[in-house]
Formats: structure tokens, C-alpha cells, sequence
């Protein structure tokens, strides 16, 4: 099988593109670099080799752009909290991510529709601004929300003799839920839109794209708990 | 119509039966009849009741002696039969059953044109059929184009084929109703060609009308049968009834309240027929065929009948499509719970 740069695996990829974002695609190729030497030293030129490519810098990230909010409303997690979040994953989980907007939530929704996040292909994560806790429901929640919530610090009471659910989140535990929960599991939607190529069709049905991003978001939330663990 | 040089070649035509027709169909519009070799059929007894000998040429002959060649046939690039001006000095080429016109033909051609179909099962007529609406519109005047309408099946009138005597010439009509757009027909099988024959007839007609790939709908019509269309026009092909407008001068798209009826003349006698049975108001619509005292085939009237009902009630407009989708997007939500308990009003409750 005939190789390239870009039939290079992504995170290899990755961090290739991401640390030298303005180059051309196969300005680092050795194969290159190693036939411009071979037609220098065939023209009479044997010094004037082609360039090293310059030191790597650090891998950019996509843009983090926000939008102030109304009271109630807040962004639990801020831009510095997403980048620090983004940091610490691979350089491929934000591959080709243009942009983590933060908004409010849609005005033609009704507060029980509560968004949290939404990716939009080919690379845009939205997260939506949340009531400041402890929220209040009519009803209760589902098993995986609930869980979810209780994951991240959220305490859930359900009120004996009536049908409302409130839940406390405590400390910095909203923000923990909107960078594991869902910003992961948005990046999980992108992770696999993107390594497929196609990136504005839709490549997976829906359940199998929500499952993989439900899995990839678990597989990285563990990883980026011992990190902090063993920090 | 006698200054015309026209001539009609059937290529490689395999069938005795459409050999026949073919003969026919060129007598009945004063063209000459040739044929491509092979001429299997040509001794045959269906051929040999003609008691003439088959022609036989080669389009390189053909082309030598007609200023323009017309092959016949659903071609990329043909134009439509409908407007298309042929002159005075023409040859048309109709193809085999199966295969179509032959390379030889194509090389010859110098137009192709071809006869618009609305089915997308059915996309060809019976080729004696096709030749009979060819020479019908190319030794005829050109008339007018196809129409072009937002809602085409809206104008679409009902068919009934009425009294055919014979299994394969309904069987071919029938074909040329699903091929030009007719999701239905009825049919006044009074001389019993049609429902509940023997199975070596019913066999036939079958095959001929492509029954194995044509969804249309037969539905039978006694000839006592009363009906009450607001409009009933009779299409007559031999002796114009009194009254009787010319085919393409005649409104043939008033959709569904209009009864569009074929009768077979052979069998039919139009001056007897009860037509007020059917519709309110009737009305005669004459062929004007150059040769009428020649056999006329009912396949031959009933498409060339339906052709210009299709023209009429013309073709979609060609629409922007629909919009094409967006780009995937995947939301994240809260998840509550199925609600449980019941609804109640604040009224029940002042009630309570």
C-alpha cells in the first residue's frame, strides 16, 4: 500500500497539521524534503538542501466565542475552562473543530425542553447558557440523566407527595457537567464526523452516532479523571 | 397529402403480426412499406393474406432516396414527434421489438424523434402503434408541441376502450394507455377479447398489453352500463359523424369528468350506440385519416387517440426539487422522566 501524509493515521495527522496550522498540507513530507536534496545535488547544489521544518508549536486550538446571557441564565463552563478541558485531551479530539460557541439557549423552546448542547457538522459545538441551580422540574427525571447529574456532584430530591424534582449543584459541579457530559459528548459526535471524511453527510443513523459519542465521551472522562488524579 | 414522399422501414422486425400492421399502417397514410432484412415472417400466413411480397431494403438505400431519415425510437437527444416538421420527403424507421433501431439505422438517421412517454414501466408503444402515431403527426400538420402544466394529472380525462374485437390489438391499446400516463381504463369488452377468455388468448393479449410490468388498472364496463360524465367525446376513425371537430382542434385534458371513448368501429356501430348513457353532454371527434377506407387497426386509432390526449394534458414543469438537506446536527437535552398521573382541570377541581 502506496503511503503519504495523508494516509497518515489522525492522531498522527493531528498533531502534525495543529501544530503548523498556516503550512501547506505536504510541506513537511520527508519524501519531499528528500527529492528537492537529490535535484540540488543534481544541479551542482549539494548544500543548499531543503529547509528542516521549523520547531513545532503548540497545537491550536478552535475559537471559543461567548455570548453574554440574561440573568437568570449563566455559562457554567467559560472559554478558560474549555480550553484547559481541551488541553488536557488529545490533540485529535478538537481536530478540525472550527469553533465552541457559547450561546443562549433557543428562544423558541419551552423552558422544560432544557438544551444543553448541540454539534453541528462540519465542526461547531454550541452550549447553551443554564438557569443559575438549584433547578426546579414538574416530573421527574430519566434513569441516564439522573445519573449523569449525580456523576458530576448534582444532588437530586424528589419532593414525597408531589411530582416536582429539584436538583442542587453544589461548587463547581454544573461546570464539571457541561465539560464531562456534554462538551465531551459533543466532541465525540465531531470525533466521528470527522474521521470519516464525509463530514457534511450524515454518516452514521442517529442512535449509532449518540451511541458513539456517549462511549468516546466515557472512554475520555476516565482518562481525564486520573489525570487529575495523578496531578 | 399526395405530394408527400414518404416511406415507413421496419428493421429487423420479427413478428409477423406487426409486419402486418406495419403494411397496414403504411397504406393508411399513402407511404410506401420497406423492411430490413432478416424477413423471417415472410412466409407466414399472416403475411401471405396480404398476397403481396415484402420490400426489402437497406437504409443505405432508404438514404439515397429521401432527402431526411427519421429514426423512430427513444434515442438520447430526440425530439419530440409533437411540432416536429418532416417536408414533403421522408423516411421513417421504426425499430425492432426487442433491440430497437439497429446501428445501421442510427447511422443513417438524419433526425431522431421520438413520441414522449409519461410511465416509467412502460416506456415503449407497440411498434406498429409507434409507427402509426409517427406517420400521423409527420405526414399530417405539425401541430402543436407539447404542453407543459403545473398539475398535469389534474387534467387528465378518463379512457374506455370500447368494444375490440380482437385480444393483441386491445392488449396493444392497453399498452399505449399505461405508456402514455393512464393509471386506469375501462373496458367494454363486449365481444368478450378481453375478461375471462381462453387461457391460449388471454395469454396473448397479456403479452401484448406487457401485463407482467403494467400497473394499469382495467376496469370492466358493460355495454348497458350507465354513467355520468359531464363531458363524453367519441373518437370516430372511418365516416366523420356529423358535427365531429378534428382531433388536435378538440379540448381533450378537462380531467376526470371527461370521458374519452375508443370504440372499435368494426364491431361498434356509432350511429346505433346509446351514447347519452354515458355522459351528459356528447360530443364526435373525427381521425381525419388520409386513407380510412384501408384497415384501420384499433391499435392504431387508440394511440394515436392517446397520444393527443397525452400532448393535451402535457408534462409536470420541471420544479426547483426538493431542498437539500442540511448538514447533521446532533443535540444534547435534558431527559425527564415519562410523565405519570393525570392530567386535571382547574375546573373539575372547583367542581370536586
Amino acid at each position: 500500500m502506496s503511503r503519504s501524509l495523508h494516509t497518515d493515521p489522525l492522531p498522527v495527522r493531528a498533531a502534525r497539521r495543529t501544530a503548523h496550522p498556516l503550512d501547506a498540507r505536504g510541506a513537511h513530507d520527508p519524501a519531499r524534503r528528500r527529492r528537492a536534496g537529490l535535484q540540488h545535488k543534481r544541479l551542482g547544489r549539494p548544500g543548499a538542501a531543503a529547509k528542516a521544518p521549523p520547531p513545532a508549536t503548540p497545537p491550536q486550538q478552535p475559537r471559543v466565542r461567548a455570548c453574554p446571557v440574561p440573568p437568570p441564565w449563566h455559562h457554567p463552563a467559560g472559554p478558560g475552562a474549555i480550553l484547559k478541558l481541551l488541553e488536557s485531551l488529545p490533540v485529535a479530539a478538537a481536530y478540525g473543530l472550527a469553533s465552541i460557541e457559547l450561546r443562549p439557549a433557543p428562544a423558541h423552546l419551552p423552558p422544560s425542553d432544557q438544551p444543553f448542547g448541540r454539534y453541528v457538522a462540519p465542526g461547531r459545538i454550541v452550549l447553551y447558557a443554564q438557569p443559575r441551580p438549584p433547578w426546579h422540574f414538574a416530573g421527574g427525571l430519566g434513569a441516564t440523566q439522573a445519573r449523569a447529574f449525580t456523576r458530576c456532584g448534582a444532588r437530586i430530591t424528589r419532593h414525597p407527595g408531589s411530582l416536582a424534582t429539584t436538583v442542587h449543584w453544589p461548587g463547581g459541579s454544573l461546570q464539571r457537567f457541561m465539560l464531562m457530559e456534554v462538551l465531551l459528548h459533543e466532541l465525540g459526535h465531531h470525533r466521528l464526523q470527522r474521521h470519516h471524511g464525509k463530514r457534511r453527510e450524515r454518516i452514521a443513523r442517529t442512535r449509532d452516532h449518540e451511541a458513539f459519542a456517549h462511549h468516546w465521551a466515557r472512554h475520555h472522562r476516565a482518562r481525564v479523571l486520573d489525570t487529575e488524579v495523578a496531578a | 397529402m399526395t405530394s408527400r414522399h414518404v416511406t415507413l422501414l421496419g428493421d429487423a422486425i420479427e413478428r409477423p403480426g406487426n409486419a402486418v400492421a406495419l403494411w397496414h399502417a403504411a397504406q393508411l397514410f399513402g407511404a410506401a412499406c420497406s423492411f430490413r432484412p432478416p424477413m423471417a415472417w415472410a412466409g407466414s400466413p399472416e403475411w401471405a393474406a396480404l398476397e403481396t411480397a415484402p420490400q426489402a431494403c437497406s437504409p443505405e438505400a432508404l438514404a439515397g432516396r429521401h432527402a431526411r431519415c427519421i429514426a423512430f425510437d427513444n434515442l438520447p437527444g430526440a425530439r419530440d414527434v409533437y411540432g416536429f416538421r418532416a417536408g414533403d420527403d421522408f423516411a421513417v424507421m421504426v425499430g425492432n421489438e426487442r433491440r430497437g433501431l439497429s446501428p445501421a439505422c442510427r447511422a443513417v438517421a438524419t433526425d431522431a424523434v421520438q413520441v414522449p412517454m409519461a410511465s416509467r414501466r412502460i416506456n415503449c408503444l407497440n411498434v406498429a402503434a409507434a409507427a402509426a402515431v409517427a406517420l400521423y403527426h409527420l405526414c399530417g400538420s405539425a401541430g402543436r408541441a407539447m404542453q407543459v402544466r403545473s398539475q398535469p394529472e389534474s387534467r387528465r380525462p378518463e379512457l374506455l376502450l370500447m368494444g375490440a374485437g380482437d385480444h393483441v390489438e386491445l392488449g396493444s391499446a392497453i399498452r399505449s394507455a399505461a405508456a402514455f400516463g393512464w393509471p386506469r381504463a375501462w373496458i367494454d369488452d363486449r365481444e368478450h377479447a378481453w375478461f375471462g377468455v381462453a387461457r391460449p388468448l388471454q395469454a396473448e393479449g397479456r403479452a401484448a398489453a406487457r401485463r407482467s410490468r403494467n400497473p394499469i388498472h382495467l376496469l370492466p364496463c358493460g355495454p348497458a352500463q350507465r354513467h355520468d360524465f359531464a363531458e363524453v367525446v367519441v373518437v370516430t376513425a372511418g365516416a366523420a359523424a356529423p358535427g365531429a371537430v378534428p382531433l388536435q382542434r378538440a379540448d381533450l385534458a378537462r380531467g376526470g369528468r371527461q370521458l374519452v371513448v375508443v370504440p372499435d368501429e368494426s364491431r361498434v356501430a356509432i350511429d346505433c350506440e346509446d351514447w347519452q348513457r354515458l355522459g351528459q353532454r356528447v360530443r364526435f371527434v373525427g381521425l381525419d385519416l388520409p386513407h380510412p377506407q384501408f384497415n384501420r387497426h384499433y391499435r392504431f386509432v387508440a394511440s394515436i387517440v392517446m397520444a393527443e390526449v397525452a400532448r393535451q394534458v402535457g408534462l409536470r414543469k420541471p420544479g426547483p426539487g426538493p431542498a437539500p438537506p442540511g448538514p447533521p446536527d446532533y443535540g444534547l437535552a435534558l431527559e425527564r422522566a415519562p410523565q405519570v398521573g393525570e392530567a386535571v382541570r382547574l375546573e373539575d377541581l372547583a367542581a370536586y
